[in-house]
């Protein structure tokens, strides 16, 4: 004899999961198919947050220099010229 | 210092110390009707296989708090969840498109391409003369340890730690590029004579794979230094001449068997040197790029089974059916070693089957989601996902081998030759077995498995969105490849566990 019965069981116990997987497959059936599936469906339709390397326009806020930059600016002879609209 | 029962002790058989050391270590109604068969053959066949489990197992037993095969339980709820989170989180593909992108770190070096280069030359003729001169002893001599553990385990490990290091350090690659380089300072310069047939493919890697595996595994004098160094040889001109033929670049891809899986397994690197540019990119995102060619499935598979017949020869199944089979090829004439090995070619054959039934599995599965595709392009075009397999394979077999025997290294590096010297003043060095556990090893072996898998599963569900029409058709296949991963896992772990617990 090549598998003895304790070889066999633990061969089983082994392969248990791979085989209760393929079960409902093997009879064309799903499992939580349609859940996922709606799931993703809703995520595609999602709007797109926008991406990290996308830059928001600056606030009218950024255009004011402030703090040291306010300083150095008042102080320079030919201060820097404005920050772009967009930083 | 920790030395269990059947630990590998300095001057064992390399071999050897592996078995003991490491744990080893076209119409869809046509296509459903097969599924169910060739599902149940291949757990029939499995079922007989590995009790050879016990198999190229870790020395000494791993102490652990549960039963092993709820490890393999674990592990399939593990790849469930994977499954379950990919499907939901992962909503298009992120790593189809990743060759040629990445982020530039700096810039290497111009010399160290032909610094590597001069390195890999100089270890290679270390190699053909710790084998011509050296001590035909398999512990004393250079050659064995650092084809079979360094060579053919670490080389792996690098490549997917660091990247695609082998093509710097390859002796042939390096030797064909000064030689070029010479020529065109010469002003003599030639393209390939020859254009390198498509139908060729990988099947050339296929080959030099399966040689090396059936040299390492079944061939009987197969630590005979002065064999491997002919061998080395023979080995090195037959890739000039197939890079005179073909190109180097080519032929490195598709006919160097090493160069071809390294460069796979390099793949799943987060590192890539482009240009003489290092970049860094996201990891498993340059598999997807892979060349969907003939012998791409079957260099995979080759890989997988390789390692599944290393862990299941040194089990109970094949310890009791390899001698049947050898009795019939005595009784046929074949010799003492003759027989062993015509039997064990055999087993390695039917091992690289049983891994090629379960990705069929899976493919014929994945065929009855979706009609547009055929099963041949369907397995190649899911081949790159079994790549981390392969490698977690390697590592989980192999861990213990390359970190206990891997040590020798540092003694055989003084004393190539095995005469005595003393080069570098580490001659005196010894393995020290006492660093990692068995239960450590073992828990290496798990992780390794599960993270190869999951990786696997990734580089499927990515794969499934973008050759996939709807989510429906994607999730679908996806169910058929967590099959095939918690197979795969399944059969790892019950590979290593015997021995090992």
């Amino acid at each position: 004899m090549i598998l003895t019965s304790a070889d066999s069981a633990a061969g089983l116990l082994y392969l248990l999961p791979a085989l209760l997987l393929s079960v409902p497959l093997l009879v064309q059936r799903y499992p939580g198919e349609q859940r996922l599936t709606a799931r993703v469906a809703s995520v595609r339709r999602r709007p797109r947050q926008p991406v990290l390397g996308q830059r928001k326009p600056a606030s009218p806020m950024r255009l004011v220099a402030r703090g040291s930059l306010l300083i150095a600016s008042s102080l320079a002879v030919r201060p820097p010229p404005c920050a772009p609209a967009t930083a | 210092m920790l030395v269990k029962h059947g630990s590998p002790r300095p001057g064992d058989h390399p071999k050897h110390n592996k078995a003991r050391v490491h744990v080893r270590s076209n119409s869809l109604s046509a296509t459903l009707r097969r599924v169910p068969v060739l599902t149940m053959a291949t757990l029939a066949g499995a079922t007989l296989l590995p009790e050879a489990a016990n198999a190229h197992g870790i020395s000494g037993r791993a102490s652990l708090p549960v039963p092993p095969w709820l490890f393999a339980w674990a592990a399939a709820i593990v790849l469930v969840v994977s499954f379950v989170m990919l499907s939901t989180l992962w909503s298009s593909p992120r790593l189809q498109n990743g060759d040629g992108k990445g982020r530039r770190l700096f810039a290497m070096p111009p010399l160290l391409t032909p610094l590597c280069g001069a390195i890999g030359l100089g270890l290679f003729a270390l190699v053909i003369y710790a084998g011509y001169e050296g001590v035909a002893s398999y512990t004393s001599n250079f050659d064995p340890t650092f084809i079979y553990v360094i060579f053919w385990v670490g080389v792996p490990v690098l490549s997917v730690l660091l990247g695609d290091v082998f093509a710097a350090f390859s002796p042939w690659r390096a030797f064909a590029r000064a030689v070029r380089w010479t020529a065109r300072r010469a002003g003599v310069e030639r393209n390939a004579p020859l254009e390198y047939p498509g139908w060729l493919g990988r099947w050339p890697v296929v080959a030099g794979l399966f040689a090396f595996g059936w040299l390492e595994l079944i061939y009987h004098d197969h630590d005979n230094p002065v064999l491997l160094a002919s061998l080395s040889l023979a080995y090195f001109v037959l890739m000039l001449l197939g890079m005179a033929l073909f190109g180097i670049e080519t032929w490195t891809q598709r006919g160097d068997a090493f160069g071809g899986y390294f460069n796979l397994v390099s793949r799943l690197s987060p590192l890539e040197v482009r240009d003489g540019v290092l970049y860094a990119r996201r990891p498993l995102s340059g598999l997807p790029s892979l060349r969907m060619e003939p012998g791409l499935v079957a260099m995979v598979i080759v890989l997988i089974g390789i390692t599944t017949f290393d862990g299941a020869s040194n089990g109970v199944i094949w310890n009791n059916l390899g001698p049947h089979i050898q009795s019939v090829f005595s009784k046929l004439g074949a010799g003492d070693p003759g027989s062993d090995e015509l039997s064990d070619s055999i087993g390695l054959l039917i091992a690289i089957g049983i891994v090629a039934c379960f990705y069929q599995l899976g493919v014929l599965g994945m065929r009855t989601v979706s009609s547009r595709f055929d099963t041949t392009r369907l397995a190649r075009t899911f081949a790159h996902t079994l790549a981390p397999i392969a490698f977690a394979y390697v590592l989980a077999h192999y861990f213990s081998l390359l970190a206990w025997q891997g040590q020798a290294i540092g003694y055989l590096a003084s004393n190539p030759l095995g005469d005595g010297a003393n080069l570098f003043g580490t001659a005196h060095w010894h393995i020290n077995y006492s660093f990692i556990t068995s239960t450590g090893i073992w828990y290496v072996q798990v992780l390794a498995l599960v993270i190869g898998h999951v990786s696997g599963l990734t580089l499927a569900h990515d794969r499934a969105l973008a050759i996939y029409k709807g989510p429906r058709e994607a999730v679908r296949s996806q169910y058929w490849m967590l099959v095939v991963m918690v197979a795969f896992t399944s059969l790892g772990l019950w590979l290593l566990s015997a021995v090992n617990t």
